[in-house]
């Protein structure tokens, strides 16, 4: 039987202009490859969003076939001491670049998990290896970066990803995989991504597996998560006084369906601020949910949390 | 782990351009004049075997040490924080060559970079072995430092102290001029003048600025190129603030998603939308909406506790939506304004905040609390100053805090809150009220204000001396003004 290949890696970018939804950073990213020139870079952003596919992307394309030895991933959250930097990094760095590269790459994920001694240790390393070595520091935020490194760095800024950015990617696999895929299907695939990519092609590649035939059932059933519209359901029979069927719809969700207290919570906090209701009414919505979910993360029941959760909702009308 | 300097391969323009002779450093002259002094009496018996280059970053100061050798002819040995720096590798290293010059006679400049970063487990017992180290070399020895107060009072003690200023725009952009004739690329002189307004005195950070964005656009530079690099993300948020705070009605969405896009952290946005909330809103909105900001700041606090990320999900949206909501009750949708308020917390960027002549002034004045309170000038600078125009809003307050720092007429001015239309008389009244009071009033209200008088002369002499062993007595603290 041919093994499977997780389509993640399968489907990670070969070319700078495959990696969709950030077309502003590409842009930059290319013409730095036409001029086989760049500088230190900073890549900030949420996951899945492109950060480590356009610095592989961009490697493939200075590099062609020596791009594995020219370019190494490390992982700061493995290890986020010092002695990465001392060691690890600066072997790498002070080697020179294999074929006729002018330089390497090093790419640092979740660099922003890197302590400040270690960063500072970074900073000259990058100095002083910069005739052969370019750094690329992922992270979430660049503010975790130290000042004296984001100075040595251009920051790019990567946004979470569109539903066109999704759809455009996950319809391509689809039609290589030779998969059917409805245009509720995928939907249902960006709703449950909520902008990473990698969620999205898992989600995929997990219904797949199922059928060849993509519905948006499978998606939500697959990813443990509830239909946005019976999660709208639960909030507004809570809100009408229908306390009893809420409590109906919750024991649907999650006995039925096996959908943690957890997601539900997550999904009605993303859905209440695109309700219809009124402004103050939605803070205050979102204030509970918060709370709720806080109190079930220190330990409390989630069945009474959320029971009562809904139960205030009930009251809510009075209140405001 | 020794490192020669190297030099030709390196593509990095602040290493290629790095000056070779002193007097092509930019900026600084006096510093340099001192380095300069400094090196000439090395020699002599009696003088300071080391000395220490503080200053913000790239102003000069490691560009000036290798300048000096390279000027000397002495052979550089550099030791920085990617190396390790413990006690026993420091005095390994360092200790024969500062010492044994038998072999040959040229001499040997041994450079500790980012020497106020010795760090704790790692480098354990560092500073110390530095110490030693500069007591006993014979070799001279450059420390490099951001903050010099983080070396501890007995390495300053046997050093030469050289400080080195941010380098002014006007330099900066003439340096760049020169680069990019040396490199034959076309850039603006707008566009030039704007990346040395970026940069805020820092040479280095000017240059690479200017390296990556020749390496990203082809053709001349213009001042547009400028605002897509990377310094752009002030006006970012700022168009963030505007849909939170502006007149166009947003959707919550909306709002929340531009939030999102920021590359700042929820910490750094609430004190953005906190700052500028405040002010113009009647009594009832006031309170909805500080009422969530609060909340929003209970997940935040929730996040750091438990380092559990998810809860920010909650603080972000109930700082964007009670904002939003608190302008939705009053009727009107929003507030027309001309510019919005940085965050007072943020690190380092209220150098840059538009008024360029209050610099200095901020400066001064935390330098003063520095002295007083004993704390780290870059503490008194980002936590104290912010606070302190905080407490000028009562004059009673202000008075005290001006007779215990010695301000002058303009530090109170500018610590008085801004919006004051009479805030020069303001400040007049407050220095004549302060300076009026009799010293022993003072003490008896407030005990520690009344020396202080003598704090200054004891703080040259005296305290100097003993100051390691009963710092816990002298050291004044935050609570003596508040």
């Amino acid at each position: 039987m041919q093994r499977e290949e997780i389509w993640t890696e399968k489907y990670r970018p070969r070319k700078l202009e495959e990696v969709v939804g950030q077309d502003a950073i590409i842009k930059n990213l290319r013409s730095y490859v036409r001029r086989r020139n760049l500088p230190h870079l900073i890549f900030s952003g949420p996951a899945g969003v492109g950060k480590t596919a356009a610095a592989i992307a961009m490697a493939h394309e200075l590099y062609g076939e020596t791009w594995a030895e020219n370019f190494t991933e490390l992982n700061a959250s493995d290890e986020r001491g010092i002695e990465v930097v001392r060691n690890q990094i600066k072997n790498f760095a002070r080697t020179m670049p294999i074929g006729n590269a002018a330089f390497k790459i090093i790419f640092l994920d979740e660099a922003d998990a890197l302590t400040d001694a270690a960063q500072s240790a970074l900073r000259r390393t990058m100095e002083r290896y910069s005739g052969t070595c370019r750094f690329i520091l992922s992270c979430n935020y660049s503010s975790k970066i130290i000042e004296p490194i984001q100075s040595r760095c251009s920051v790019y800024r990567f946004k979470s990803l569109s539903y066109d950015a999704i759809a455009s990617r996950i319809k391509y696999i689809a039609e290589i995989e030779g998969l059917k895929l409805t245009k509720d299907a995928v939907r249902a695939i960006n709703y449950v991504s909520v902008g990473d990519m990698r969620r999205a092609v898992n989600a995929l590649q997990s219904a797949a597996v199922v059928s060849r035939e993509i519905k948006p059932e499978m998606i939500y059933e697959i990813t443990a998560t509830a239909r946005p519209e019976e999660i709208e359901e639960l909030i507004t029979r809570a809100l009408d006084g229908k306390f009893f069927e809420a409590l109906d719809k919750l024991a649907d969700l999650m006995d039925d369906k096996g959908i943690s207290g957890d997601e539900i919570l997550a999904q009605m906090h993303r859905l209440v601020i695109n309700m219809d209701i009124p402004a103050r009414k939605k803070v205050e919505l979102m204030d509970r949910i918060g709370e709720a979910d806080y109190r079930i993360t220190e330990g409390a029941n989630e069945r009474i949390q959320l029971d009562a959760l809904l139960a205030s909702f009930c009251l809510s009308s009075d209140l405001l | 782990m020794i490192l020669m300097t190297m030099q030709g391969n390196s593509k990095e323009w602040t290493e290629k351009y790095r000056p070779k002779r002193l007097r092509k450093v930019v900026g600084n002259e006096k510093a340099i004049e001192e380095l300069k002094e400094w090196a000439e009496n090395v020699y002599k018996t009696k003088s300071k075997k080391a000395a220490i280059l503080h200053g913000p970053p790239g102003c000069g100061k490691t560009s000036a040490a290798y300048a000096l050798a390279s000027e000397r002819g002495w052979e550089v040995i550099e030791l920085n924080a990617s190396d390790k720096r413990s006690a026993g590798m420091i005095k390994s290293i360092v200790g024969p060559a500062s010492t044994s010059n038998t072999f040959s006679k040229t001499t040997r400049l041994i450079i500790l970079d980012e020497a106020d970063n010795l760090h704790g487990n790692e480098d354990r017992g560092g500073t110390k072995a530095i110490t030693e180290i500069v007591k006993r070399s014979t070799q001279p020895i450059i420390l490099i430092a951001n903050d010099k107060h983080k070396m501890g009072p007995a390495l300053q003690r046997n050093c030469k102290v050289i400080k080195f200023d941010r380098i002014g725009d006007k330099m900066v952009s003439q340096v760049l001029k020169k680069i990019s004739r040396v490199e034959g690329i076309e850039v603006e002189d707008k566009a030039l003048h704007a990346l040395a307004e970026n940069a805020n005195g820092d040479l280095r950070s000017a240059i690479n600025d200017l390296h990556a964005i020749s390496i990203s656009k082809f053709g001349k530079i213009d001042e547009g190129d400028i605002a897509t690099g990377e310094r752009d993300r002030e006006t970012d948020i700022f168009e963030v603030m505007k849909k939170i705070f502006g007149v166009e009605g947003y959707e919550m969405q909306e709002a929340l998603s531009s939030l999102y896009s920021l590359d700042k952290t929820p910490e750094e946005s609430i004190q953005w939308i906190y700052r500028n909330f405040a002010y113009e809103n009647d009594e009832e909105s006031f309170l909805h909406g500080l009422h969530y900001l609060s909340r929003a700041d209970t997940f935040l606090g929730r996040v750091k506790r438990r380092e559990n990320y998810k809860f920010w999900r909650y603080a972000s949206s109930l700082m964007v939506c009670g904002v939003l909501s608190a302008k939705e009750m009053q009727g009107r949708y929003g507030w027309q304004r001309q510019r919005y308020f940085r965050s007072p917390w943020q690190r380092n960027r209220w150098q840059a905040v538009g008024d360029k002549k209050s610099i200095p002034i901020r400066e001064a004045i935390a330098k003063k609390i520095a002295e007083y309170c004993k704390v780290p000038l870059s503490y008194a600078r980002l936590f104290v100053v912010p606070f302190l125009e905080f407490f000028f809003l009562d004059e009673r307050k202000a008075v005290d805090i001006t007779a215990s720092l010695r301000l002058d007429v303009p530090q109170i001015a500018f610590l008085v809150s801004d919006t004051d239309e009479d805030r020069e008389e303001k400040a007049k009244r407050i220095y004549q009220d302060a300076y009026a009071m009799p010293k022993t009033v003072i003490k008896g209200k407030k005990g520690v204000t009344g020396k202080e008088g003598v704090i200054k002369a004891e703080a040259k002499e005296e305290i100097i001396k003993t100051r390691e062993e009963d710092e816990a007595k002298t050291q004044k603290t935050l609570v003596d003004f508040f």
